[in-house]
């Protein structure tokens, strides 16, 4: 072999050996890009996921906090109530017998008060019988009686046991058999034997109204 | 003639050396390229892994907060429940067992109260076991009935028993002026509304 030829073969050699190791060398730098493209890619997919995950999840976190807040701040109230119903005082009202009631009204003093029309009328006895019953426990009513003369009476009823509802004058502390149609003071009102009221064509009972 | 085959000689000789240097150029240069972006897409990758690893730990992080919220309003319904189950107990009663009401109380009652009878909303109230008085407000023209509740957190609050009106009577005072917010209008002196007693009756 002559020397061009040599020369030639050698280069052609080199030419190829270089080209076949570029080759290579690019074909496996090309595959680690696309595999770490690929890892990139599922990274970036995980990241996406995870954040979508994140904004959830703090979703999540602010209802709650939300909640939360509802809910201590509706407890709160409830605290705030509960501390003062369980402070307060509790009411415990009794129907009374008929001896309570004789004992009741022998001890209230509201009777022995005068009658003034402007400043303690029948209205004032009512009332005042009726709340010093109902702060001993006995449960009493208020009851307004309407007269036919246009003015209305208020006397006082309980509901005895055994007995049932009985009416009271409490200006008197005398039983009352109260009736639609009779005359308050003359026909209704037990009075002791030898006493009378006198019948008055105002003081017929038109109804009346009971408030426990 | 050995002239003319040197020179061909010579010509093949730089031929080849040129091809061959191009091809180490280019092969050179293209691994460069390659291992730039080969370097850039590692370091790319290695800040999403990290960006990953921070957002995985905000997750965890925000999962641990989750479950330590929940289970405080767990807690909280639970404590809930006990205070509204005591409530109730506390809040019930008859006719034969009365407590003062707070306002809200009062005010829960007379909203789901569809009376306008003031005897029948003092009946109920009771029968709620909730305390409720009877009111006389004695004017010159007559007599006007009201409710009152004795309440715990407002003091004695009086309504009228079918608007609910709010009213704050005082004697010596016109009873038109004593409405919260006058919903009829300031009293003139034809009204003959002049509070003259105010009887309450429990």
């Amino acid at each position: 072999m002559n020397k061009n030829k040599k020369i030639t073969v050698i280069g052609a050699i080199i030419i190829i050996s270089l080209s076949m190791t570029s080759v290579s060398g690019f074909h496996t730098i090309s595959q680690s890009i696309s595999v770490i493209e690929q890892q990139k890619k599922n990274i970036e997919n995980d990241l996406n996921d995870v954040n979508n995950n994140l904004i959830v999840v703090n979703g999540q976190i602010s209802t709650i906090n939300n909640e939360i807040n509802h809910v201590v701040e509706y407890l709160n109230e409830n605290i705030s109530e509960l501390e003062k119903l369980q402070s307060c005082k509790r009411y415990e009202m009794q129907d009374p017998t008929y001896s309570d009631i004789i004992k009741f009204l022998i001890n209230d003093k509201t009777n022995e008060k005068s009658y003034d029309y402007d400043t303690f009328n029948c209205a004032n006895y009512a009332q005042e019988v009726n709340n010093n019953a109902e702060s001993q426990g006995i449960r009493c009513a208020y009851v307004e009686v309407n007269l036919s003369g246009g003015i209305p009476h208020a006397c006082i009823a309980f509901n005895i046991i055994d007995k049932g509802i009985v009416y009271y004058e409490p200006q008197t502390d005398e039983n009352v058999n109260l009736g639609i149609g009779k005359d308050y003071w003359a026909d209704c009102v037990v009075i002791s034997p030898g006493y009378y009221y006198e019948s008055d064509p105002d003081n017929i009972v038109e109804g009346f109204t009971l408030y426990w | 003639m050995i002239t003319k085959n040197n020179g061909v000689k010579s010509k093949s000789l730089i031929i080849l050396v040129v091809i061959i240097v191009l091809l180490i150029t280019v092969s050179a240069s293209g691994y460069y390229i390659l291992n730039r972006l080969y370097s850039e897409l590692t370091d790319e990758k290695q800040s999403l892994e990290n960006e990953l690893k921070v957002a995985m730990d905000q997750v965890n992080d925000s999962n641990v907060e989750l479950n330590q919220i929940e289970t405080e309003l767990e807690q909280h319904e639970i404590n809930l429940e006990e205070n509204i189950s005591k409530l109730q107990e506390l809040k019930s009663g008859n006719e034969y067992y009365l407590h003062d009401p707070t306002l809200n109380e009062a005010w829960e009652f007379l909203e789901n109260n569809e009376e306008t009878d003031i005897q029948k909303i003092i009946d109920d109230a009771k029968n709620r076991g909730l305390r409720c008085g009877y009111v006389e407000v004695a004017m010159e023209i007559g007599v006007f009935e009201l409710l009152v509740f004795d309440t715990l957190d407002y003091d004695m609050v009086y309504l009228e028993c079918d608007t609910y009106y709010l009213v704050y009577p005082v004697v010596g005072l016109n009873y038109f002026d004593c409405i919260y917010e006058q919903p009829y209008g300031p009293s003139h002196p034809e009204d003959n509304d002049m509070i003259t007693e105010i009887l309450v009756m429990w």
